[in-house]
């Protein structure tokens, strides 16, 4: 199949600024981008640079933008690429569902349940469709991570990636002496590292998330997931108070739920973690702090009405006595409340709000 | 009677800071012939701060809303933001992938006599429209057509990510259900890339130059490509890209002031509405520029 590449180049010691090259290439069916990209560096510019070791989604090295998104390229089909924005490689709000049936791995099916029936005539249809036709597939742009340096082409820095990682302590704290043979772990406790386990530090997540690339104070999903929460958790370390002053201090409070990093390509899903991390600081007894203060004065609305109530959110939150971050928001609240677009000072609970209130008792009355 | 029945939940915002978006989907909902039973017993969705806090409290205030749902009859709900929808719809997700889960919740409920079978889908406003009115539909009914304005869609994390159970039917990187709709109703949809991300209303009380930066960011990549005005799903993406357009002057990424329409005041106007029906008149970036150019106000 002839794809053409779109991929971003840069090189410090000649470019002043990045610039696209397009390369033509034929690769086989079901390529992935990594693959494509192997291809142009062995057969048409060695000088292409790249990050990529065990081209099995293992390494976590080959991070890197396609169509704007990231993910690792060698998990990355130019097919899967071509199915979600058709054949321009930029997302046009169209839906591709015609490509996305796999034109390739139709001809692969076809082959493959097409058993040659002795003397029967081929049917044309069957035939494998010459994908080139000297006509490329279709069009793939591939960029370096976001939110780290470059250093040439495809090739970032990461190592305000591992700092982050590092702030957090990746290294257990034992509670006790170590036991004279291993640590024993129960299924149950096993559990719950697991997911953190599956991260292979590839930082698609970091890349992703759009509070890192506004704000370097946010520690970021992968540092939370892989790091914060797999310790936080581990009933074998004995430092989860100070985990959990930490964590808050690297701003874990600053995830913006985005869920942008549920694009994890190892399911490892930061977003679900972080926010088990945020219930765990909770628990710690870590709550003087806008996040935690947010999070339960929010509860406590529901409790009370059943509804969130904006009005006593704000000042419940940066605290009802705390003129300096109250009066950064009077502004805004002034020109809301010139529009009529004031929520009301208080909700009338809804009907039934004793059911809630039961509610309440059930959940905290348990671990998550 | 009315032609479609629905469980209306429209959430806290909608009831409180955002009343516009209520009015307008019931103005919408009246000229579709819809009949939209509130679920006036119903708590918050608890939105991503319940999550923060407790899972399981998460899990069975929604399952108490989706009992009062199932005990009106109801199998769908509708609703009118995307935060609603997303984490409903992981409620309901994790209820019913987890028998443990569904119990416990269940355990509550039948403490006040209430039960859920697990029968209840959360749609957004959105998905409704495109499923069950169809946009062809929709165009037959513009009186209005919005010519000449220049709309990119918001779309809101919450209806797009995560992808197992946000589920909007269409591929989250590249959606184009609101796309499809500002056409149908006569404009032209703006794609740009900012349309999928985050506006960062979750942590506007937390570091509020955070949300203004991403709001800037968003909106400059709109105004780049050439939008005009900007229609969303979500009152609390509203809320985030209306209020501090302003404030994203002092960003890296320049003034904007697009105006930023609920999805059903948009709706609304292309069915012959005026604009002081909807609530447009409160809105912080004023609208009237863009509304006059089109002829409309
Ligand atoms: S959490 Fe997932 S996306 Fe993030 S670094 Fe780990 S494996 Fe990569
Ligand atoms: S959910 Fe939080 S950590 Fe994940 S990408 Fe969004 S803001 Fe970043
Ligand atoms: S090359 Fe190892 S993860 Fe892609």
């Amino acid at each position: 199949m002839l794809v053409n590449l779109e991929v971003q180049r840069f090189n410090p010691e000649q470019d002043a600024a990045p610039h696209v090259e397009s390369f033509e290439v034929d690769v086989p069916d079901g390529s992935t981008v990594l693959e494509a990209l192997m291809h142009i560096k062995d057969e048409r510019d060695g000088s292409l640079s790249f990050r990529r070791s065990c081209r099995s989604a293992i390494c976590g090295s080959c991070t890197m933008s396609m169509n704007g998104l990231d993910g690792l390229a060698c998990k990355t089909p130019i097919r899967q690429l071509l199915s979600q924005f058709g054949e321009s490689g930029v997302a046009d709000a169209k839906p591709h569902e015609t490509i996305s049936s796999h034109a390739g791995q139709a001809h692969f099916g076809a082959a493959a349940t097409a058993a040659p029936v002795a003397g029967a005539a081929v049917p044309s249809s069957s035939v494998a469709p010459k994908t080139t036709n000297g006509k490329s597939v279709g069009t793939v742009r591939v960029g370096p991570m976001h939110n780290l340096p470059i250093v040439k082409d495809l090739v970032v820095d990461m190592t305000r990636f591992w700092e982050k990682n590092k702030s957090l302590k990746p290294w257990l704290v034992p509670k006790n002496a170590p036991p004279a043979r291993e640590y024993p772990q129960s299924p149950e406790e096993m559990e719950r590292l697991w997911r953190p386990a599956n991260c292979i530090f590839c930082g698609t997540c970091y890349s992703l998330c759009p509070v890192v690339s506004v704000d370097d104070t946010f520690v970021g999903p992968a540092a939370i997931a892989r790091v914060g929460y797999r310790f936080l958790e581990d009933t074998r370390d004995g430092a989860r108070k100070e985990r959990a002053e930490t964590i808050v201090e690297q701003n874990l409070w600053l995830c913006a739920h985005c869920y942008a990093c549920s694009y994890c390509p190892k399911h490892v899903d930061p977003h679900e973690l972080i926010a088990l991390s945020c219930v765990a600081t909770i628990e710690e007894g870590v709550t003087d702090n806008t996040g935690a203060r947010h999070a339960m004065v929010v509860a406590d609305t529901i409790k009370k009405t059943g509804f969130l109530e904006e009005s006593q959110v704000i000042p419940g939150t940066l605290g009802y006595f705390n003129l300096i971050g109250l009066s950064s928001v009077m502004p805004l609240g002034l020109r809301l409340l010139l529009k009529g677009k004031m929520p009301p000072l208080l909700m009338r609970p809804v009907p039934r709000v004793t059911e809630i209130r039961e509610i309440f008792k059930a959940a905290e009355a348990k671990r998550y | 009677m009315a032609l479609k029945q629905y469980g209306y939940f429209p959430g806290c915002v909608a009831q409180e800071s955002c009343k516009e978006l209520d009015l307008a989907t019931h103005v919408v909902a009246e000229k579709l012939d819809w009949e939209l039973i509130k679920l006036d017993a119903a708590s918050c969705c608890g939105a991503s701060v319940v999550n923060d806090m407790n899972r399981h409290l998460a899990r069975m205030l929604n399952a108490r809303t989706f009992a009062e749902a199932e005990a009106l009859g109801l199998e769908t709900v509708l609703t009118i933001c995307s935060t609603c929808t997303g984490h409903m719809r992981q409620a309901n997700h994790e209820l019913l992938h987890n028998e443990r889960y569904m119990k416990d919740a269940n355990d509550v409920l039948a403490r006040f006599g209430k039960k859920y079978s697990g029968k209840v889908e959360t749609k957004h406003m959105a998905w409704i429209l495109r499923d069950d009115i169809g946009i062809a539909n929709i165009k037959k009914m513009v009186v209005r057509p919005l010519t000449g304005m220049k709309i990119g869609a918001f779309y809101g994390c919450h209806v797009l990510r995560p992808e197992e159970y946000a589920a909007s039917g269409e591929d989250p990187r590249n959606p184009h259900n609101m796309e499809d709709l500002i056409l149908a109703l006569g404009a032209e949809p703006i794609v740009y890339e900012g349309r999928t991300r985050c506006c960062g209303f979750h942590i506007q009380l937390e570091k509020e130059e955070v949300t203004v930066n991403m709001v800037g960011q968003n909106m400059a990549m709109a105004r780049d490509q050439g939008a005009e005005s900007i229609v969303t799903g979500c009152p609390l993406c509203h809320l985030a890209l209306d209020a501090y357009q302003t404030k994203s002057l002092d960003t890296a990424f320049g003034k904007t002031d697009l105006p930023v329409f609920h999805l059903p005041q948009l709706i609304a106007l292309a069915f012959g509405v005026a604009p002081e029906k909807l609530g447009i008149q409160k809105h912080l970036t004023d609208a009237s520029k863009v509304l006059v150019s089109a002829g409309i106000a």
